[in-house]
């Protein structure tokens, strides 16, 4: 099967995407029981969309080797970051990143 | 967003969330019909939510958001999903981004089912080919989640993953298809 291309610019978006979750995250579950049940709804929602985006994207481009050196160690900061929140989301029962489950990394 | 007079759209919902929480299956007339309303329902116009970090140093209306800014969500979703993650093409414009949504939910292709979400509220949740609405870091399927309890779109996005992955979300339960 062709390997399919993965461009550099949604890499890097999924990269910041990632930076950008993690700080809402750390906003949000400090209020999780004060926000509106239908905005804890959606960002539960935003959030799985960015673990979709992880799999197709950072966790497909890196072991297909698309990565440039400079993403593999945003890739790797990103999911060491995310290991340590891994209590938070599943406390709040958010989706954990592919491949920290896999343990492909 | 709702052209429905608003005690009527709310006995629609009502009827609709006590027979899908009966476990009703609809005729495809039926379907027809709460896809219709569920087309129609939009965001909610009076509601406000908080930009967040994703949209904080965007210009919008003339001026440079801040994470605590509150925006209507119609708004929200259409600077996250179209302006920011470009998954919808360049150009399109928040009427557009509505109107592609309405288009999703009643596409005969799409799948729908409802389940509920943190085993809580009912929802429906459609998921269409995104076809001509593809943009630069678009994907190949649009998610449009309606919440029974509001009335209301929560959100709309593109994603790539299967149909069984988005109804096996770890927050879903009681997952029914209604069309497959």
């Amino acid at each position: 099967m062709a390997k399919e291309i993965i461009s550099a610019d949604r890499i890097d978006h999924t990269l910041w995407l990632g930076k950008v979750m993690l700080e809402e995250l750390g906003e949000i579950v400090t209020e999780w029981d004060g926000v509106p049940d239908w905005e804890r709804v959606d960002w539960s929602l935003e959030w799985e969309q960015f673990i979709s985006f992880m799999r197709h994207d950072l966790d497909a481009a890196y072991k297909s080797k698309q990565m440039t050196s400079q993403q593999k160690e945003q890739y790797k900061e990103l999911l060491s970051k995310l290991k340590e929140v891994a209590p938070i989301l599943k406390k709040l029962n958010l989706s954990q990143p592919p491949a920290l489950l896999a343990e492909t990394v | 967003m709702s052209d429905v007079p608003g005690s009527m759209s709310s006995d629609i919902n009502r009827l609709m969330l006590e027979a899908i929480s009966r476990g009703w299956l609809p005729t495809a007339e039926e379907l027809q019909q709460v896809l219709e309303h569920m087309a129609r329902a939009g965001y909610d116009s009076d509601a406000r939510e908080r930009a967040r970090g994703k949209l904080a140093g965007l210009n919008w209306q003339g001026r440079t958001l801040r994470g605590r800014d509150m925006l209507p969500p119609a708004e929200v979703h259409y600077l996250r999903h179209v302006i920011v993650q470009k998954e919808w093409p360049e150009g399109t414009t928040l009427e557009e981004y509505v109107q592609s949504i309405r288009e999703a939910v009643l596409n005969p292709e799409a799948g729908v089912f409802v389940n509920r979400f943190e085993n809580q509220e009912w929802q429906l949740s459609v998921v269409a080919p995104t076809g001509r609405w593809l943009g630069p870091r678009g994907r190949e399927w649009t998610l449009v989640e309606y919440r029974l309890s509001i009335g209301h779109w929560v959100t709309a996005y593109q994603l790539s993953d299967t149909w069984d992955m988005i109804a096996g979300q770890p927050q879903r339960s009681d997952v029914r298809w209604l069309r497959r």
